[in-house]
């Protein structure tokens, strides 16, 4: 008997220790790869002229849709942000899904807008739309609201799909800030198609917690204060720098985020857009998108493109990053349980042999074993079974495996794109990077244990989400030549009693 | 106190135990030390890159902006004072060999000052080029193993119009790199060797609509009575040759060649048959209609919006029952918005059955409704 549980307790040590190589190695794999992509792709562009779409009838049409609930507080500066991106021939769909606030109300004052009757093919299935309005100004042309009964954000995609006229579409989260250039550059890998048609690209996405904002413009890139949301900086960068550069490098990117992606229009509808029975349904239809594909023996490319072009606002609020986490599991558990033919299948190539098993292994079902490592490890030292020197040996090599890929993100962000170049900034992320285990890891592992609890127990709301919106906060006392500038129009003012502009 | 050495010691301690564990420990043990080491060494060199790049980086380029502004302040002073030039040069070729990487920054800042210049002067620039022995760096870049070494190679060839490396260059257009096999392309356009674009045109690969933009923003800025005629492109068997074809023929309003879109509008291939449909449309090809209208019912949805936007375009009152049998008729709500906005240019009244059919009515006639061809 005790013979057996000593070969159960090898047994147990030895798979932990196989888990724990792989998931390393698959990191640092991915991070190399990451590293490489990257390198490949800033010596490329660093010769092209994204401008020269701006001036070519080749352009495609491009259709952005953004949907909007009880967005009242912000709307007209996300739209007005949306409104002024470069790109020759685009429009932009925002879809009111049943705001309780006075969303439609502010649109309709600030863009001069009118209700209009319209036509459209209804591929998708929708909840029903109350009115789509158009502005009776010119320059606003390109603007069309929807308004719909509440649906989710699944559905209100879907409505936007069913009015969009453009080859490709847009997804964007309305509060998101789009890079005035970014439709150039994401437009660009579905040109560059030759032999491969590309279904889908994303692009990272940045927090914009602590950066200046104005008018929906990024004006100033910083770092936010609270450590919650300084440790979501370094985790962004990590994932999207090290982690879906390299799936996007090998074809295997299964998430595409919500936040900014653009898509094919014709394979979207042809798959059914939007899955509004999922909270996942972002990772959802980029892995349908490419199961479409591949069972239609299509070759297709699913890219991602490195370059900064979406900031958006990171939970603040431990309860709604807490909620935001639990959302993202059950997101991942359902569309890993819909997609479930495509594990190990060799029929779906990298995307069944790798990309769906890393997703199984490593991201669903890491928490578990983490989980199921601590308590194993309790009860070890309760039954005095632990060999300490070896623990403490192995948790070392665990800690600092977990700062160098951290520390790999950061140096990857510095030499790419360099979007801290505070080096205070910068030493304030590496510090993160040394505490962030202690203090992060664990609360992102309960939750992740949360939400598959959840995911059992049935649930499937979304979660209030509140944002504490971009703009809030006292304006800043003008500094330097603003100050000077400021006293001089306050004279000037005085004296002529002239408006100042 | 000696409590305090004994804490003091404690790392030493640790380090020595670690180097008796790292040679004679098991080989479990060994592979995780040897694992905490090099992890620990490549954090600590990659956080002295993090936090020090910048200032070196930063320095470096500061010091790239200087020398640049002093090569531009030569240069200029070069072409514009004849009687200093052979100062100048000697500046020059002082210059070149005393500071490291000189000769790159001398070819952009020339390159730069070669965009605003013509005549005499990008002549006088072009000696220069010459003079200072520049040509060896730019051959040595075209034989370069590294693709964005002979991508600069490529365009210094095309500013300095360096017809002599036409071959070299010629041989860069098959290279399988695209990228750099677009950039011959288009610094071969530069100097009008448009015998190029009928290599491309026999490719084996397929050419992207990233490349077809690139050619065309370069044909663009060409003279367009030098033009070549793109009609033989038609001839081509290649899909993407032919659709390419076809979109320079309308953007440069070239009409030789057009007996050929008569019978791409029969192509087996649908994205053929709409690229010859628009084509149709803005070459003004009305004799066409016909046969396009013929052909309304076999056609995807795609081709059936843009027969019906030549319609609109080209047709006349033969068209109108056409127009109407569409609009009456089950298609998808597109192609029958698009037939309804015939009739109603057509002044044909449009009459509501019912309130769907009102609403139909209502879109086409909308004013804020773009429509757009």
């Amino acid at each position: 008997m005790a013979l057996l549980v000593e070969w159960f307790f090898a047994l147990v040590n030895f798979w932990i220790m196989v888990y724990a190589i792989l998931i390393s190695f698959s990191y640092f794999a991915l991070a190399i790869q990451s590293f490489r992509a990257m390198r490949k792709h800033i010596r490329k562009n660093a010769y092209v002229n994204y401008r020269s779409i701006l001036s070519s009838p080749l352009a495609p049409s491009v259709t952005l849709i953004a949907p909007a609930f009880n967005e009242g507080e912000t709307i007209i500066q996300n739209v007005r942000s949306l409104l002024s991106l470069h790109y020759p021939f685009y429009n932009v769909i925002i879809v009111n899904d049943g705001s309780t606030d006075d969303s439609l109300e502010i649109l309709t004052e600030a863009y001069s807008l009118e209700r209009i009757d319209f036509v459209y093919e209804a591929h998708l299935e929708t909840e029903p739309v109350r009115g789509i309005y158009k502005s009776s100004k010119a320059e606003y042309k390109n603007l069309i609201i929807i308004d719909k009964e509440n649906g989710g954000k699944a559905d209100a995609l879907n409505t936007g799909i069913n009015v969009a006229d453009g080859k490709y579409i847009a997804c964007v989260d309305v509060d998101c800030i789009i890079d005035p250039d970014a439709l150039l550059r994401m437009v660009k890998p579905f040109m560059e198609q030759s032999n491969r048609r590309v279904i889908a690209s994303g692009g990272v996405i940045r927090i914009a917690n602590g950066c200046t904002i104005e008018d929906g413009r990024l004006l100033d890139k910083k770092l936010p204060k609270s450590t919650i949301e300084l440790t979501q900086v370094l985790e962004y960068n990590r994932a999207f720098l090290l982690g879906r550069m390299a799936w996007g490098k090998l074809n295997g990117l299964l998430l595409i985020s919500g936040a900014f992606g653009l898509f094919d229009k014709e394979v979207v509808i042809n798959c059914g857009g939007y899955d509004t029975k999922t909270v996942g349904e972002d990772m959802e239809l980029v892995v349908r998108m490419r199961r479409y594909m591949a069972d239609r023996k299509e070759k297709y490319l699913v890219t991602f493109i490195p370059d900064p072009l979406c900031w958006t606002e990171a939970p603040a609020d431990r309860k709604i990053f807490s909620r935001q986490r639990n959302r993202w599991t059950r997101g991942t558990i359902e569309t890993l349980k819909i997609h479930k033919i495509m594990f190990f299948n060799p029929s779906y190539g990298v995307l069944g042999m790798f990309s769906y098993p890393y997703w199984f292994f490593m991201e669903w079902m890491a928490p578990w074993i983490e989980t199921f490592g601590l308590l194993y490890t309790v009860f070890l030292v309760v039954t005095d079974r632990l060999n300490h020197y070896t623990f403490f040996l192995l948790l070392a090599c665990v800690y600092f495996f977990a700062i160098f890929i951290s520390t790999m993100a950061i140096l990857a962000d510095q030499l790419t794109f360099r979007q801290y170049r505070n080096r205070g900034d910068r030493r304030k992320l590496f510090q993160i990077a040394l505490l962030e285990p202690f203090y992060f890891h664990p609360v992102v592992t309960f939750n992740a244990i949360k939400g598959n609890i959840d995911y059992l127990l049935g649930k499937q709301s979304w979660g209030v989400m509140t944002r504490s919106g971009f703009s809030k906060g006292k304006k800043k006392k003008p500094v330097g030549f603003a100050l000077k500038r400021q006293k001089v129009e306050e004279r000037r003012h005085r004296r002529f009693g002239r408006k100042k502009k | 106190m000696i409590e305090f050495i004994k804490i003091l010691w404690i790392p030493f301690q640790w380090a020595i135990d670690f180097t008796i564990r790292l040679m004679h420990g098991s080989l479990f043990e060994r592979v995780v030390i040897w694992f905490l080491l090099i992890m620990l060494v490549s954090v600590v060199v990659m956080v002295i890159s993090i936090l020090f790049d910048h200032s070196i980086t930063d320095r470096n380029r500061k010091r790239r902006v200087k020398a640049y502004k002093k090569l531009d302040h030569l240069v200029t002073a070069y072409i514009f004072d004849e009687e200093a030039r052979p100062e100048h040069l000697e500046e020059l070729k002082t210059f070149l060999r005393r500071e490291r990487e000189s000769a790159n920054l001398l070819l952009k800042t020339m390159m730069d000052q070669l965009v605003n210049f013509e005549g005499e002067l990008k002549r006088s620039l072009i000696g220069l080029y010459e003079e200072l022995g520049l040509v060896k760096y730019t051959r040595s870049k075209l034989h370069s193993r590294r693709w964005e070494k002979v991508v600069q190679g490529v365009r210094e060839v095309s500013a300095f119009n360096q017809t002599r490396f036409n071959p070299d260059l010629l041989e860069i257009v098959r290279h399988r790199n695209k990228f750099l096999k677009m950039e011959a392309i288009v610094a071969l356009l530069d100097s009008r060797k448009y015998n190029s674009l009928y290599l491309i045109a026999n490719y084996p690969q397929r050419i992207s609509q990233w490349e077809q933009l690139i050619i065309t923003q370069k044909l663009k800025s060409l003279p367009r009575n030098e033009l070549p005629s793109f009609g033989r492109w038609l001839l081509s068997e290649k899909e993407d040759i032919l659709m390419f074809g076809m979109r320079i023929l309308r953007i440069f309003k070239q009409y030789d060649g057009l007996e050929q879109v008569e019978q791409l509008i029969h192509h087996p291939s649908p994205y053929v048959r709409n690229e010859a449909i628009i084509t149709v449309r803005e070459l003004l090809l009305g004799h066409l209609l016909d046969d396009l209208v013929e052909q309304f019912e076999e056609e995807p949805t795609a081709n059936q919006v843009e027969i019906l936007n030549t319609v609109n375009h080209l047709g006349d009152e033969s068209h109108i029952e056409f127009a109407l049998k569409v609009f009456e008729g089950k298609y998808p709500v597109l192609v029958k918005l698009k037939a309804g906005k015939i009739l109603e240019q057509s002044g044909i009244p449009l009459v509501a059955k019912s309130i769907e059919d009102e609403i139909f009515i209502n879109h086409i006639k909308e004013p804020k409704i773009e429509w757009r061809y």
